[in-house]
């Protein structure tokens, strides 16, 4: 499993963020969480990793587990701290699902209950919205070939 | 139609009233996340003058009508405001004929236009065109694109850590077989004020011809492409106040006389068979179909407010601005300025130690402050400097030394974010 240790459930998440009003906080809260990514190999780092449609640069790539059933994991890295932020909050949502239960999690929901509606500017949110849909995409691709 | 009046008072001796021309801005007393908001990020877009508004609304309330073409009453005064505007333009960069300037989108189309009308037909295989390494991408690509379809040769004349072109080397990139020069008057991305006038004259005296990519000057100093002795000078609209989508190429008559027609049309035919069609003269020769009508007669109105204040006062200011905003910047730790050159427009592109451009620039803006963050459509600069983005504060006639304050105020409280000492 990719996800760190450190990188705390999803439920703990959207508790802390909830809890935290002020937007500096959240945002110091949310580097916090991205410097607790575990760090993605250059080797990884190629073209086709890149996650299109982030105004920051995103590397992605995801494994599927030989258990069964299956579960899908990715490891990414991004040049901005915020987007790293965001990754481990993806981790945090997705971590130890199978790739259809990644295919059925409402992920932006989820992002949403944490608070990041109003503080989380548009291009931000576009590049949300393009690791949510790549993740989703490589889901469905391990899904169909299952 | 008659463009409205403009409220600046034109005397140069008048103090620089900064609140008086803020006042005349509506966007500048919105806010943004709850904070006033301080926009930073006029080297991207400016904003618009209510003169230039209203020119435009009004221009759709009482005059519109397509132009050159009608006998009707809105025709001709629609035809009348739109070559004002030309003449307005005329003054504004000191132009010997009206007719020498061609409405373009902005400056990349303008830059095409060069590339494809006058290069294609001249450029061969054994020439070469020279850029500079501080390029916008506007002035990088059309010529790639020139080269591939001739098989001419793109040099890049290089600059030094400041951002800054080194003149000598600029000769030594110079040959029989340059072509064509095609420069930054100030970079984009560094501020940086090239010495065009110097380097327009070397050019020449190696036979090439010389482009100017006008854009990030046009707003902030006075321009006289006769003085200058380019051939080509190509500038945008609304970086200088005006409208989105229009634009000025300005180019030697002779130069213009000669050059094929760059797209076929309407408005830019003399007569048509379809055994043989014959060209209109310039301007209207390069305006093929319904051009941007209402863009031109606000960007005359712009440069007219821009000529009423003085390119000259706001030049100066600019700088003072300038000057004030390296040292409250420097101030703050781990930040260092890329493009620190003697001569600079109004840009203050920086990096700081422990803290990215992006969630510098998202940071801003929960704080109400529009800056760039990134390469700035100019990557083989951001390469020279070996970082991968900047952020980019650019300053324009409005902007304010408190809002230099707030920004300097804004990245402490980043650095507290991130967590970095103080």
């Amino acid at each position: 499993m990719a996800m760190s240790a450190a990188i705390p459930s999803i439920d703990s998440l959207v508790e802390k963020f909830q809890f935290i009003e002020d937007w500096e906080d959240r945002y110091t809260y949310l580097i916090e969480l991205g410097r607790k990514l575990e760090p993605m190999a250059d080797s990884d780092m190629t073209s086709e990793a890149i996650v299109k449609g982030c105004q920051a640069t995103v590397y992605l790539k995801a494994s599927l587990s030989k258990d069964e059933p299956p579960i899908m994991s990715f490891i990414a890295t991004a040049n901005a701290a915020i987007v790293s932020g965001l990754i481990a909050i993806l981790q945090s949502i997705y971590g130890g699902r199978t790739p259809q239960e990644i295919i059925d999690i409402d992920a932006l929901s989820l992002v949403g209950q944490m608070g990041f509606e109003d503080h989380l500017s548009i291009t931000r949110k576009n590049g949300l919205h393009a690791m949510i849909t790549r993740i989703k995409f490589i889901a469905a691709e391990y899904v169909s070939t299952v | 139609m008659s463009a409205a009046p403009t409220k600046v008072d034109a005397s140069s001796t008048t103090p620089f009233d900064v609140e008086r021309i803020r006042s005349d801005f509506p966007i500048l007393s919105s806010t943004v996340n709850g904070s006033p908001l301080v926009y930073l990020d006029n080297a991207a877009t400016s904003q618009k003058p209510q003169v230039v508004i209203d020119s435009i609304r009004e221009y759709y309330e009482t005059t519109n009508a397509n132009i050159h073409r009608g006998v009707h009453r809105l025709s001709v005064q629609a035809t009348d405001a739109y070559e004002k505007a030309r003449r307005t333009l005329q003054r504004f960069i000191g132009a010997e004929r009206a007719e020498e300037l061609i409405f373009v989108r902005g400056a990349t189309e303008g830059i095409n236009l060069v590339a494809q009308a006058w290069g294609r037909s001249t450029l061969t295989e054994d020439d070469e065109v020279l850029i500079t390494c501080l390029e916008h991408h506007s002035n990088i690509v059309p010529w790639q694109l020139l080269c591939e379809q001739t098989g001419a040769t793109l040099v890049v004349a290089p600059i030094n850590d400041d951002g800054e072109i080194l003149v000598d080397e600029f000769q030594t990139h110079l040959s029989e077989n340059t072509k064509i020069v095609a420069l930054a008057h100030v970079s984009n991305a560094l501020g940086t004020i090239n010495p065009v006038k110097e380097l327009i004259a070397l050019a020449h005296k190696a036979g090439a011809k010389v482009l100017i990519d006008g854009a990030q000057a046009a707003p902030h100093m006075t321009i006289d492409v006769q003085d200058l002795g380019c051939d080509f000078y190509a500038f945008t609209g609304h970086k200088m106040l005006g409208p989105t989508g229009i634009g000025i190429l300005w180019g030697r008559h002779e130069l213009l006389e000669a050059m094929s027609p760059y797209q076929g049309g309407g408005e830019m035919i003399r007569s048509v068979s379809f055994e043989k069609t014959t060209y209109n003269d310039i301007p209207h020769k390069f305006e093929a179909g319904t051009p941007n009508i209402v863009g031109a007669i606000g960007l005359g109105v712009a440069a007219d407010y821009l000529l009423a204040i003085g390119l000259d006062r706001i030049a100066t200011y600019e700088h003072e601005l300038l000057t004030y905003g390296t040292e409250r910047l420097l101030s703050i730790p781990g930040l260092s300025l890329i493009g620190t050159a003697q001569s600079k427009a109004s840009i203050l592109s920086f990096v700081m130690e422990g803290a990215d451009a992006y969630s510098i620039g998202t940071m801003l803006d929960e704080m109400g402050m529009a800056v760039r963050t990134g390469h700035h459509c100019a990557e083989p600069v951001m390469a020279r400097f070996g970082v991968d983005g900047t952020v980019r504060a650019s300053l324009a006639l409005y902007n304010t030394r408190e809002e230099i304050d707030a920004l300097v105020e804004g990245l402490i409280k980043v650095r507290r974010i991130f967590d970095l000492s103080e």
